[in-house]
């Protein structure tokens, strides 16, 4: 092998030269493609979260009142925990969170019934409250859902306030500790104020759930692309469940879907199941729902992750539920 | 080589070597950091502007021109809808999985009420599921008990108030609230020209003629497309119902079959199968049959029998009883060993 030529000075300088360029044209590209907001993937900083409307001094308690009449069964139900004036008082800003979530009428029982949306507003008002605001984030078209449900004309005859949600009504909220709850658009806008809140939902089948009823109608509450959530329901009902602490929950079991829910659309899907269950947990009140479903509150896994958590009893007879039956 | 090449060679691995190392890390926190995603930033990131779902209007014309051809005393209520596999959440939620697992297409939909009385109105479904056992398969899926069966394709029933059926590729509902004897004329006359103006080609599926018509319960033949009985290897597997007379009642059983391109795959499929149900809690149990149909299994106080039949795997899930489960199983053995079901 022959020795190699010792680099002269002209080469010298041709290298030098060709290095430095390469590193100049390097280091533009860098700058010029360099991101300097980094990826926000529209998150924004400002988060929300909504407070605690329970009432501790209240504590755990649920009615179960069996009859047809919505209007007689809620009001039984309500006076069995005392009255609405233990939940409500003078000046109290209510929102009744509905489930509206599809454009369909009243008869297929897919959404919270206009009836007991109207009477729950009456009773509210009578009870002192300045105001009382019925809102959902349907899956529908909003408009649609809260006229074809005929909840937007009952509650607004009973002097109720609909609250449709637009863009502008949902800000990030961040649950902590959460797996899902991240950053994730929640309807805010109607809480503004707010002193109590109502969960109002019927018992139904859920395809993906097994069931709908107090725990899943916060789902109501969130928005984007939420239907990723459907991958791991039971977790995303149970972090909604520890996210919303409401005042009051009523369960409508007056007809139950049975089947194909959460649509629906058979008269054959539903049953009579005349029965109004009013609690202060969740919890309780969603495992005494499973048991007009036919199931049990163990084959619900949400159920036992949120009772696991501290946030309500599947025993729902350790409350001593009050129960009734009204003609 | 000179003792300071050596030296200069062992440096250069160690640093090779840490280099390594610290890949290898970067890689462990990727893989790590991925089973915790941020749903918020994947859905961000994916479509910047969907901030709720108020704000994603399906497509529509936004005229009142109808999807089909309507009868005389119909019209149009609303602008027809058209729902892809990335919205259908919008419409019908919860139960979007259920036809997106199924090979679901489109959906279009629309409120067409009396011209008569406005105030009565159904909506109209029709969900293009890309074949016909597809459509069969959610068709049968959310059959109703009391289902009344219709005089329109060999897959299609009626309710009070709605009427389901499958033409061809497509799987359509009709549904009011209000069944008035009109309504529900104008919903049939809806359909027959629906079925007109789309002929459904083959309306036959082969494989539910395999199971034999003895005691077989009428309208209650399913195919289930995934995880058929909690198993994920159970792809395409059709089920029929069957009364099977057990003292004052009658018990009923279901039976099901999935088909394999071999038989030894079909022994495969059963032995998996077989080995889910041990591996969950089932206890195997004696029996005369087991020579033939193999050992029933008691899973859930419930009982299993699965066996390979050529290139199809056969059996019967969650009967209530031994007796009637073995009566089933060998009525479908053998006739499919007969070829003549």
């Amino acid at each position: 092998m022959s020795q190699a030529n010792p680099l002269d000075r002209r080469d010298f300088l041709l290298r030098a030269a060709k290095a430095g360029a390469a590193i100049v044209a390097a280091g533009g590209a860098g700058l010029w493609l360099h991101d300097r907001k980094g990826p926000s993937a529209n998150i924004v900083s400002e988060t929300v979260s909504l407070p605690d409307f329970s009432l501790p001094s209240t504590g755990p308690k649920m009615s179960i009142i069996t009859g047809a009449d919505r209007v007689k069964t809620v009001n039984r139900a309500l006076a069995a925990l005392g009255g609405i004036e233990r939940f409500i008082k003078s000046g109290d800003r209510v929102v009744l969170k509905v489930n509206a979530a599809f454009a369909s009428p009243p008869a297929l029982s897919a959404t919270s019934h206009p009836e007991l949306v109207a009477e729950v507003t009456r009773l509210c008002l009578r009870a002192g409250a300045a105001s009382v605001i019925v809102t959902d984030n349907p899956i529908n078209d909003p408009p649609s859902c809260f006229s074809l449900t005929g909840i937007a004309r009952a509650a607004e005859a009973a002097g109720a306030k609909i609250a449709l949600p637009t863009p502008s009504s949902f800000k990030p909220t961040t649950l902590a500790d959460a797996a899902l709850i991240k950053d994730w658009p929640l309807l805010i806008e109607p809480f503004h104020g707010a002193t109590k809140l109502i969960g109002l939902a019927p018992v139904k089948n859920h395809n993906r759930s097994g069931a709908s009823m107090t725990m899943k109608n916060w789902y109501g509450l969130l928005g984007g692309r939420r239907n990723v959530f459907h991958q791991d329901i039971n977790t995303i009902i149970f972090e909604l469940a520890r996210l919303v602490r409401p005042t009051l929950v009523i369960l409508d079991g007056t007809t139950t879907m049975m089947t194909n829910g959460p649509t629906g659309g058979s008269l054959d899907d539903l049953k009579a199941t005349n029965t109004m269950i009013a609690s202060t947990d969740a919890v309780a009140a969603d495992a005494f729902g499973a048991t007009l479903l036919g199931k049990t509150a163990a084959s619900l896994p949400f159920i036992g992750k949120a009772a696991a958590a501290g946030l309500g009893t599947a025993d729902f007879e350790s409350l001593n539920p009050v129960r009734d039956h009204v003609d | 080589m000179s003792q300071s090449s050596n030296e200069r060679g062992r440096t250069e691995r160690w640093v090779g070597f840490i280099i390594l190392l610290c890949l290898a890390g970067i890689a462990a926190g990727v893989y790590h950091k991925q089973f915790s995603f941020n749903p918020a930033v994947l859905v961000a990131t994916a479509t910047a502007a969907a901030p709720a779902p108020a704000a994603i209007k399906p497509v529509a014309s936004g005229t009142n021109d109808s999807l089909e051809t309507l009868p005389p005393e119909l019209s149009a209520l609303s602008a027809p809808e058209m729902f892809t596999a990335d919205n259908l959440y919008d419409k019908v939620d919860g139960k979007a999985d259920l036809y997106l697992t199924a090979g679901f297409v489109g959906l279009q939909c629309q409120r067409l009420a009396l011209k008569a009385t406005n105030d009565v109105w159904m909506e109209w479904f029709v969900y293009d599921m890309g074949t016909l056992p597809q459509a069969f398969s959610v068709f049968s899926l959310q059959r109703r008990a009391e289902a009344q069966t219709m005089d329109l394709t060999p897959f299609a029933y009626q309710t009070q108030n709605s009427l389901y059926f499958v033409s061809g590729r497509y799987y359509v509902e009709a549904v009011t609230a209000m069944p008035t004897e009109p309504m529900m004329a104008a919903m049939r006359a809806m359909a027959r020209q629906f079925v007109a103006a789309h002929p459904p080609g083959a309306a036959e599926i082969p494989e539910l003629k395999l199971f034999p018509p003895e005691n077989l319960e009428a309208g209650s033949q399913g195919l289930q497309i995934v995880d058929a009985f909690g198993f994920d290897q159970f792809t395409n597997v059709f089920t029929a119902k069957y009364r099977v007379p057990a003292g004052a009642t009658n018990a009923e059983v279901l039976a099901f079959l999935e088909l394999t391109k071999t038989p030894a795959a079909a022994a495969a499929l059963h032995g998996a199968y077989r080995s889910f149900l041990l591996a969950n809690g089932g206890k195997e149990l004696e029996s005369p049959d087991a020579a033939s149909m193999g050992k029933p299994v008691n899973f859930m106080d419930n009982i299993e029998i699965v066996f390979a039949e050529s290139n199809m795997v056969v059996g019967v899930h969650a009967a209530p009883d031994a007796a009637s489960a073995a009566k089933v199983a060998q009525q479908l053995a053998d006739s499919l060993r007969k070829g003549k079901p």
